[in-house]
Formats: C-alpha cells, structure tokens, sequence
C-alpha cells in the first residue's frame, strides 16, 4: 500500500479576513494522518503559505488575513501515513480572495410597512475589488420561511455596485413576510443579504356589485354578468332642492334621503354630517332592517340638571326593536335656522362618543319692507312663537351601550328635515372631529357633498380609484383562484362585464368572482358566486366561437403521452427508466356528425348549413390555434390539432350529413394560468 | 468528485431536464434558455484532444430573440453553459452536473410547415485561440524567446485570448528555441509549441472555463473514482479491442539534430575540455558549442575552455555532472546568467529505454524477445536534448509495452465523469474469469435523450508501469 493521491476539491472565492476551510478527498492506500497544506500565488506560483496538521479529517483551516483579498491563488495537498510517507501532490485547484461582497435592500428596512399590494424591491450588489456578479435573486418568504415568491435569477454585466429591483405582487394585507436577496459572483462567492421582516399593512377598498352566474348547459358556456353598484342617493323630492348649489334642502321632516346599496357599514364607524338645522326632529336613521338599527334625532329641552332650554342630539340603538343603546351629544343653546352645525359620531365597540359643534351661529338681522330682498325668513326654531311657547323639563337620561354587533353591517342609511351640506361615514374611528369636509379614501363608506348630487358613492371617485376589473375563478373548495378575464377601467361603462366562460368541465361546482383592481394593482374584495356547471354535450371553444357536438360523437383511444426511456444494465434484475425532461400531456381523437347550426332548432337538416358550419369548423380547428374540449362527461383538455382533420359525407343521409374526425394533442391544463395564456384562450397579464 | 446527490442518482431511476445559460465573454450568466432544449443533444470528452469538450444543442426558438443576430439569444459573443438537472424519482433528490462551458459555432435553423428548430455547436473554449473562431495573432511574426519561463509565456498568451482564470504548472524545461510564429499563426499555435517542449504536459479547460496545462494522470497512486457500485446498476455492453501490432519493450528516440557551427575536438588539460574554435572570440548567451570527447574522458565536475578565453563548468539543467562518453559528439550552450554550459547530449539527442522488468510479461529477454520501434522526426523534433529524449523514451515505453486493450463501456449516462480519471470495474465474462481491473477514461460521448447512452472509452492501467 502507497499513499494515493489526494484530490483538492473546488474553493469558491472567499473572504480572506474570515477563517477558511479547504477540503481535499482521500479514498484507498495508507491511512491519511497527516496532510500539508500548499498555497501559492497563482501568477507567480510562489508559495505564499503552507502549513501541516496531523489530522484524521481531510480539511485544514487557513486563518484569517493570511492572504490578501484581491489576489489569485492556487493550492495543493499532500497526505502522510503513520510512518510519514508523503503522497504526491493533488490536483490544483486555483482561486480568488475577494472581499466579501455586500447586498443590501435600498428601499428596505426591518419591521417597515408596505401600504401596498405590491412592492418594488430595490437590492444593491457590491464588492470592494468590483468583482464581478454571475446572478442575483430575491426571495420572499413566509414568516415560517417557507418560499411564496422568487425573482429568479437576475443578471447584469455591469461593474459592482450594481442596483437591481424586483415588483413583488398580490401581498396580502395584514401579513408579516420575510424578504433576502442571495448573490453569486462569477467566481463562485456567495453573499446572502440580511433577511428582512416587513409587514404589509393597506387598506382594502371596497366596491359593491352584481355578480349574475347563467348556466348555458345547451350552449356550452357560463354567462358571466356583474356591473358595479353605486351608493347613489335617491329622495322623494323630485327634482332635489340644492341651495347654492352645494346643500340638498330636505326641510320638513317627511322629506328624505337615503341610500341602501352599494355600501356596508360596520361595527366601528364615525359619522359626520354638516347641516343647517331646520326642525328638531329625528333626522337620521341607520340600519340593516327593519327594527334593528339606529335613529338620531334633535332634542330641544331644558335637561335634567340645566335650568335653560337646550338643544341636542341623541343617538338610540335597537335590536329587533327593542331599545339597547342611548347616548346623547352635548349640550348647545337653542339654534336657529341659520346656525351652520356639525354632527359627529364615533362608535367604537359599545363605547360612543357624540358631539354637537355649532360651526357658526346664524342670525337674522333685517328687514326690508316692500323691496322684496329681505333676508328674513320664517324661522322653524325660533324661540318666539306666535303663542306661548314652553319647553319640557327633562328627566335623568339613562345612557346605555348594550352590544349591538349583531345587527352589523348596516346597508341603510337616511336622512330627514333639515338642509345638509356634507355626510361622511367611515371606519376610520381613529380620526378626531374636525370642520373640515374629508376626502374620500378607502375607508370612507359613504360620502356625499350634496353639490348639486346625493350621490353617496360618487362614480367619479370609483374610477379615480379604479385601475381594473377582474373576473375569477375556482373550483369550489379549491383555494387558488384564476383569472379568466381582465379589464382596465376609465369610464363608467367600463364596469359592466358580460364574458362567457366556456373553459370549465361538466359536472363541478365552481366559484366565480368579480375583483376590483385599484390604482397600485391593490385587490379589492372579492365578490363571488356559485354555480353548478352542467354541459349538454361536446363543445370546441376558444373564447370567439364554440362548436357544439352532439350526434355520433367519439372519443377515440387517449393516450397520456409521457417519454421514458428504458435501460438494462448487466447487472441489475430490473431496468433502469430514464424520463426525459417534463413531457406529460393527453392525446385522443374525436369524431362526431354535423347537422348545421340550426338543426337544434328545426330539426331539419339544411345541407347549406351543414356545409357552412363543417367549413367553420374547419378553419376553427385547422387556424393553428388551441382550443377547448368539454364535454358532459366532465372531460375537458385544451387542445391543438396535431394530424390533419378529415371529413366524410354520410351516404345514409343522401350525403347531407357530414363526419368529422379530428385529432388532438393537449397544450395545457384549463385551471392552469400559464398554460392558458401561452395557448391564447384568456387574454390576462397577471393571476 | 461527484456529490452525494450526483452519486446517488446515477444508479436511479431518475428524471432529466437540461439548462443552458448564456454567458458574456466575462463569464457572467446573461439569460438561461430553459424549456426549450430538445432531446438529442450530444456532448463528448476527450483526453487526447487539446479541444477536449464539444457537444450539439437543438432548441426550439420560442421568439424573435433567438433570431441570428447582435443583441440576440444566439451570436458571437455569447459562450453557452450546460447543466444537466437528474431528479431521483425515489427520493425526489436534484442532482445538477455543470457539462462545461463552449462557444457558441455555426447555429443552423431548419423552418418548415412541420419543423422549427435550431442547432448550434458548442466547441471548446480553445477554439477562441485555435483561429477556428478567433485566436489569430496580429498581422506579425511572434517570438518567444529561448530561455523563457514556459509557464509565464503560457500565462501571458491565453491573456491575449482574454481567459485570466488558469491553472498552470511549472514546466522543468524552459523554452529552448526561440519560437517564432509566422503572419497568419495563432495563439494556439504558440500554446502548441509550449506544449510540445515536455510530451507528458496537456493544456486543456475544465467546465468551468479554467484553463489547464499540467502533468497528463497516468494512474499511478491516483484514486478510483468509480468502482463496480456504480457499474454494475450502470453498465449496459462492453466491448475490448486488443491490439497485439503496437506492443512495443524497446524504444529509441531521436531528437532533432543540431546545427552546429562551432565545432572542435576536445583534449584534456586538468578538469577542463580545451576546445579551439577559430570562430568564437567571445561568450554570449545561448551560444552552441559542438566538441568530440577524447578517448578518455573527466570523471569529475568538467569545464569548457574555449580558446584563451574564460572557463566555465558545464552541468545539465538540473545543476548535476553529466556523464559523458568518449570518443562521443556532444553539443553545449553557454548560458550566460548563470555562468555555465548547459550539457545538451549528443548532436542528435539520443535516448533508449527498453522493459527491464522480470515480471513483465513483456521483458525484453522474455518469451515475447524483442520489439523494437525508433522514433524519430514530427513531434520528436521537439527534443533538443538527451534527458528530453530519454524521458520520452520513458513514457512512449510506458504507452506502447503493454497490451492495448481499448475498452468501450455502454453505460446508463452519468453526467459527472470525466476523462483522465481512474475506474475499477469488473467486466461480465461469463465464460472466462471476471477480474476487477483498473482502467483511464480517455473519451466519453453522451446523447441527452431517453434512451440516450453513453460510450467510454478506457485505456487499461498497468501497475508494472506505474510511474515515469
């Protein structure tokens, strides 16, 4: 026995500051209990460092800031048996010492907020000696660091530092992701970034449409319909009263507002309205149904406690009718028709807060006879009647907060008697009482300016909002969702859709939703639907035409199409299969008569439009493009022809029936949103 | 070495998938073709080829980037990498093999009603110094100049080509000629005679681009690194090509004759060889001196005194006393630096070397007798001296005494071989005995398809023979 040659193994590029292990392999010969170490400058091949440990392990440490980053090295082991005979040298293996480089997320930092569905990962690659970057990728990862998403590899052959970004979508709100970016320099030196935690917090707007599902079972198809709904107010004065163009003059208390679609109010919620007072009343009612709900009315009375009559609002709360909730605002001195007030609510839980601010105190102050520009009017809450007037005294309120969750959400809302300038309702309960109108964001669930319009969901902000419509899709109890159709939305008539899905298997329930896609590609909620699908028949489609086969139709012998190679080896009993790359797809014939497009309906066969439709069907399967095979066995595939279609005319029927025979190979999977846009069946950018 | 994974799969059932990357001439990956690559595709080693790896690629053009042109998938300036990815179906393991790293040759397309495909060669790295595709030297003569540090010229040459990552060993000769390319010649050219100096020397580039110019395996103390565990889940046919015409115990080496211009016979004055040469007045570098030793000869350390002019001692390279003959037509070069004269042989370089081994089956007093071949002119021009040629002797006796079995396995394709590398196997012999030989990979040819093989081709290893 000799000592046998040891081989070095391969050594990426490393940092010469950090301690470094360079392995070599040992198989046959003596016992190795010893090896040395050779390391040389590569352009020179003067040894620069060598060093011998006795050791049973095939490695050997070189310390840190022995070599010099920057430089190019080579080495070579030997190994030694107990009685110190030395092997010859290994192979040799060269490589560099690079300062280790630097990636770094620019636009990242740990613990930040993403108000965003999606994000623009901006990551920098550097190296002090500028060595140069084979491939980066960024990586986004669950909190249980579990893979969602990667960039793949992204290159450049730019001199570092080098500046990479990334657009991450679909991030869902309320969730924590771990984020890290891994480079490779040419030479092998891998360098990951720090992994970052951030958390995607946004709101989510809401949009309030119909979804109508319409089974075509005869026709092969789901019709799909949905329009968005606006919050639009509606009121029995016609046409509206508006003072000044910009309030709604809703005076006497049996004229109202109101608007029940279109919007949803939840548990916590502010309410703000702006109002010129006109009758002590209730004026406001919100609610989900009938009994169950809130009503606000102005009270004028000398309180409990007071000794001079006041005014103010309260706020009663009822479940099924029964009283649950009363609180009352503060306190104001009487107001008159020309006091410009705000009202504001704020609900948080069982907790209310009611206020009553008189913005500005009105007065009528002359009168000019027989002109007819007098600014005096009749003022509904004088305090000088054309009687005595009197006022009750009021009795200790009982103020109570019971839980009303379960009349949530409310989709009612009215106003009543008074001339309104501005209403904002919510969910932001974070927000303090404040003068001045709010904008619309995606918190507001209804507001309305009254300038010239009670519309609470104002279409012009739905469009300045919206981005796009999406039709999706699922299985039912499946939790991926594919996107069968997508618009982009800049005009009203924009948000109604009418598709027809025809890419869905017989036999399967299925769930469609409508999905509005805002500005920053933000998800809206989805609004979904379901439907059982039943096809009667065998359908072709490819979303412009669907050929309908229902007579003598023949599917012929399929064939799941996988290429394995089969080897023997001498020595082994079984064989060894070897599977070529991903090869896996469906291959069949079908065969099936044509009547004509009208023969459903008149049962009569017109030989002219057997000929149109075998012609039609002709270029449909013959245009090089994929389609779609359902059928009512619940067989679907996406499809191309692969072998020239045949058609023959049936001599039973005076050849004025015609069979065609057609023979497909599969493209794709229907649920699948690759295969279907690569096949040009849905015309969609993103899932 | 291969790894774990890389091992494992190889005895498996397993599911194959290729990656090629596009690499700039920087070697930086620029775009990764996957999903595209048809089966067929053939790569091949060889150990005795200096353009050691090659291999066919057809792809399918999936866009208008695959189009022949600058900026494209496909040009000039792109080197093309090759990943092999083996899924063990039992396991689930990935198991990647880097197949190396070519230039992109001669792309074809064939387009028809039924057909869209390209293909293109992948040649070696070489080839961008072999003038095939680039390597042709500027429009002048190039000198090396005798005397040179081999490794240093081969260092500064492949930097003409713009390769920086290397692995080159010292050479024990330096450059003993000057070298001179003619107009029209290529960096290879010069790498070629570099190489040409020590015949046990191969330049070549590993898959991953680096470029390699040392010391040929030859087996000896070299480790297994594939035995009959993988062989026998692996190997599909063999078969053995003996070559009895070749096997040769005695050889001889002539090297090329020197011209010499400055010539005297030798006498003897104390330690020195008195040598009159009307021609020589005064030493300079690399000049050549023909003498013929007297009928005796210094046994000693020698010098060489040539007229009234200065002596100096005259050593082989290695700083030893050459032994001389008498009556025997030697050539020396002074060497100016080191103040001494280079003892270059005989004035045709001479060397024999026969098999002396009384275990070999090939002694040359043996029941085989005697087997002689001379080997003189092409390559062995090269030899300028006689330790060159007696170390050639050496290593043509290495090659050719010995049975020539060439070996072919058929085997289950295992990605991560390489050429040059020592195998155990025990060849199936059902009617003879069954032995467990070792062998060296001189070539390997892969077909990437499913019922794709490979073909190694194996020189049996002779322990007789171990080392040079």
């Amino acid at each position: 026995m000799s000592m046998t040659k040891p081989i070095a193994l391969s050594k990426n590029a490393f940092d010469s500051t950090q301690d470094e292990i360079f392995y070599f392999s040992a198989s046959g010969g003596n016992q190795v209990v010893k090896n040395k170490l050779t390391i040389r400058n590569n352009a020179t091949n003067v040894v620069v460092y060598t060093n011998t440990v006795e050791t049973f392990q095939f490695q050997q440490a070189v310390p840190s800031n022995t070599l010099t980053n920057g430089t190019y090295y080579n080495f070579y082991f030997n190994t030694y048996d107990v009685n110190n005979n030395e092997s010859e040298n290994s192979n040799v293996i060269s490589f560099y010492c690079y300062t280790q480089p630097t990636v770094t997320f620019t636009n990242l930092i740990e613990g930040q907020i993403i108000n965003n569905a999606s994000f623009n990962c901006g990551v920098q690659y550097s190296q002090e000696q500028g060595e140069l970057l084979d491939f980066l990728s960024i990586n986004l990862y669950s909190t249980s660091n579990l893979l969602i998403a990667t960039s793949g590899n992204l290159y450049s052959s730019q001199v570092p530092p080098i500046d990479f970004s990334y657009l991450f979508n679909g991030l869902e709100n309320n969730r924590n992701y771990k984020i890290q970016s891994v480079a490779v320099s040419v030479n092998g030196m891998v360098t990951y970034s720090d992994m970052i935690n951030f958390i995607v917090l946004y709101e989510n707007p809401t949009l309030f449409s119909k979804l109508n599902l319409e089974n075509k079972c005869d026709d092969g198809y789901v019709q799909v319909r949905s329009n968005i709904i606006i919050a639009d107010g509606e009121s029995n004065i016609e046409p509206m009263v508006y003072i000044n163009n910009t309030m709604a003059d809703v005076r006497f208390p049996q004229n109202y507002i109101k608007w029940n679609q279109g919007y949803q109010i939840n548990k916590d919620f502010e309410v703000s309205i702006w109002i010129k007072p006109t009758w002590i009343y209730k004026f406001a009612e919100m609610f989900s149904s009938q009994g169950n709900g809130y009503t606000i009315k102005f009270v004028r009375e000398i309180p409990y406690g007071e000794t001079t009559v006041k005014d103010y609002f309260e706020l009663s709360g009822y479940i099924g009718g029964e009283l649950k909730v009363y609180q009352r605002s503060n306190y104001v001195d009487i107001m008159t028709t020309n006091d410009y007030v705000l009202l504001w609510i704020k609900k948080v839980g069982t907790n209310y807060t009611l206020t009553l601010d008189i913005i500005t105190k009105g007065d009528l102050s002359y009168i000019d006879w027989g002109i007819g520009n007098s600014n005096v009017e009749y003022n509904t809450l004088t305090s000088l009647s054309w009687g005595e007037e009197s006022y009750t005294q009021g009795t200790q309120p009982t103020l109570l907060n019971n839980d009303m969750d379960s009349i949530f959400p409310l989709t009612n809302f009215e106003l009543y008697g008074n001339i309104y300038d501005n209403l904002d309702i919510t969910k932001d309960t974070t927000k303090t009482i404040s003068e001045s109108f709010p904008t619309w964001n995606y918190k507001t669930k209804l507001n309305c300016d009254f300038n010239n319009n009670i519309n609470g969901g104002n279409v012009n902000i739905v469009l300045s909002q919206l981005s796009g419509l999406k039709i999706k899709r699922r299985e039912y109890g499946t939790f991926e969702w594919m996107t069968i159709y997508e618009r982009s939305v800049s005009s009203i008539a924009d948000l109604y859709i009418d598709i027809q899905d025809s890419y869905i298997p017989s036999g399967n329930k299925f769930q469609w939703a409508i999905v509005p896609i805002l500005n920053g590609g933000i998800e809206g909620d989805y609004i979904i639907e379901d439907l059982d699908v039943i096809l009667n028949g065998t359908f072709l489609s490819n979303g412009d035409n669907i050929f309908k086969l229902y007579n003598s139709v023949v599917l012929g012998q399929g064939v799941q199409n996988v290429r394995i190679g089969q080897l023997q080896p001498i020595g082994l009993e079984y064989p060894i299969l070897i599977q070529n790359g991903k090869v896996n797809n469906y291959s069949n014939t079908l065969t099936a008569n044509l009547y004509g497009y009208n023969f459903e309906e008149t049962r009569r066969i017109d030989r002219n439009d057997v000929i149109k439709q075998a012609d039609d069907f002709l270029k449909f399967v013959t245009n090089g493009k994929s389609f779609c095979i359902t059928d009512w066995n619940g067989n679907i595939w996406i499809g191309k022809t692969n072998v020239a279609p045949t058609l023959s005319y049936n001599n039973s029927y005076g050849n004025g029936i015609i069979t065609v025979n057609l023979s497909f190979v599969e493209q794709g999977k229907y649920n699948n949103q690759r295969d279907m846009k690569n096949n040009g069946l849905l015309n969609v950018q993103t899932n | 070495m291969p790894t774990q994974e890389q091992y494992n799969v190889s005895k498996s059932s397993k599911i194959i998938t290729a990656k090629i990357y596009l690499l700039n001439f920087k070697f930086q990956r620029v775009e990764e073709l996957s999903g595209v690559v048809l089966s067929g595709s053939t790569y091949s080693i060889s150990a005795t080829s200096d353009i050691r790896r090659s291999c066919n690629i057809s792809l399918i053009p999936t866009d208008s980037s695959f189009d022949i042109s600058v900026g494209n998938k496909i040009w000039l300036d792109k080197y093309v990498q090759i990943y092999v990815q083996e899924k063990n179906v039992n396991t689930n393991e990935i198991a990647e093999t880097n197949l190396g790293i070519y230039m992109i040759n001669n792309p074809s397309r064939v387009y028809s009603a039924e057909n869209n495909t390209m293909t293109i060669q992948g040649i070696d790295l070489m080839a961008k110094m072999t003038g095939l595709r680039n390597g042709n030297l500027e429009g002048m003569a190039h000198i090396i100049p005798q005397n040179s540090n081999v490794r240093n010229v081969i260092i500064s040459t492949i930097n003409l080509a713009g390769f920086t990552k290397y692995v080159i060993e010292e050479c024990p000769f330096s450059v003993p000629n000057d070298i001179k390319i003619d107009v029209g010649g290529t960096i290879y050219d010069i790498l070629k005679q570099l190489l040409d100096i020590d015949a046990r020397y191969e330049m070549y580039f590993d898959v991953d681009g680096i470029f390699h110019y040392d010391l040929i395996p030859n087996g000896y103390n070299e480790q297994v690194m594939v035995d009959d565990d993988i062989w026998n889940n692996t190997l599909i046919e063999y078969s053995i090509n003996t070559d009895f015409e070749n096997v040769k115990n005695i050889i001889e080496v002539f090297g090329k004759t020197h011209d010499i211009k400055n010539y005297s016979d030798a006498t003897i004055s104390e330690s020195n060889y008195l040598l009159t040469i009307a021609s020589v007045t005064t030493l300079y570098d690399n000049i050549k001196i023909g003498f013929t030793t007297p009928s005796n000869v210094i046994s000693e350390q020698a010098n060489i005194k040539i007229n009234s002019l200065a002596s100096y001692p005259l050593k082989n390279e290695d700083g030893t006393v050459p032994i001389l003959e008498p009556s025997t037509y030697y050539v020396a070069k002074y060497m100016e630096n080191e103040s001494y004269y280079l003892f270059m042989g005989e004035v045709t370089p001479y060397a024999i070397s026969k098999d002396l081994n009384t275990n070999s089956p090939f002694y040359v007093n043996g029941t085989y007798g005697e087997a002689r071949i001379v080997l003189s002119g092409g390559d062995y021009d090269n030899i300028y001296m006689s330790s060159l040629a007696q170390e050639r002797a050496d290593y043509e006796l290495y090659l050719r005494c010995k049975i020539q079995d060439s070996v072919t396995l058929t085997c289950v394709p295992i990605y991560w071989l390489d050429v040059n590398w020592v195998i155990e196997i025990t060849l199936p012999n059902k009617q003879g005995n069954e032995t467990t030989e070792q062998y060296l990979i001189k070539s390997i040819n892969t077909t990437l398809d499913i019922n794709g093989t490979q073909t190694i081709s194996l020189m049996k290893y002779y322990p007789l023979y171990p080392s040079l």
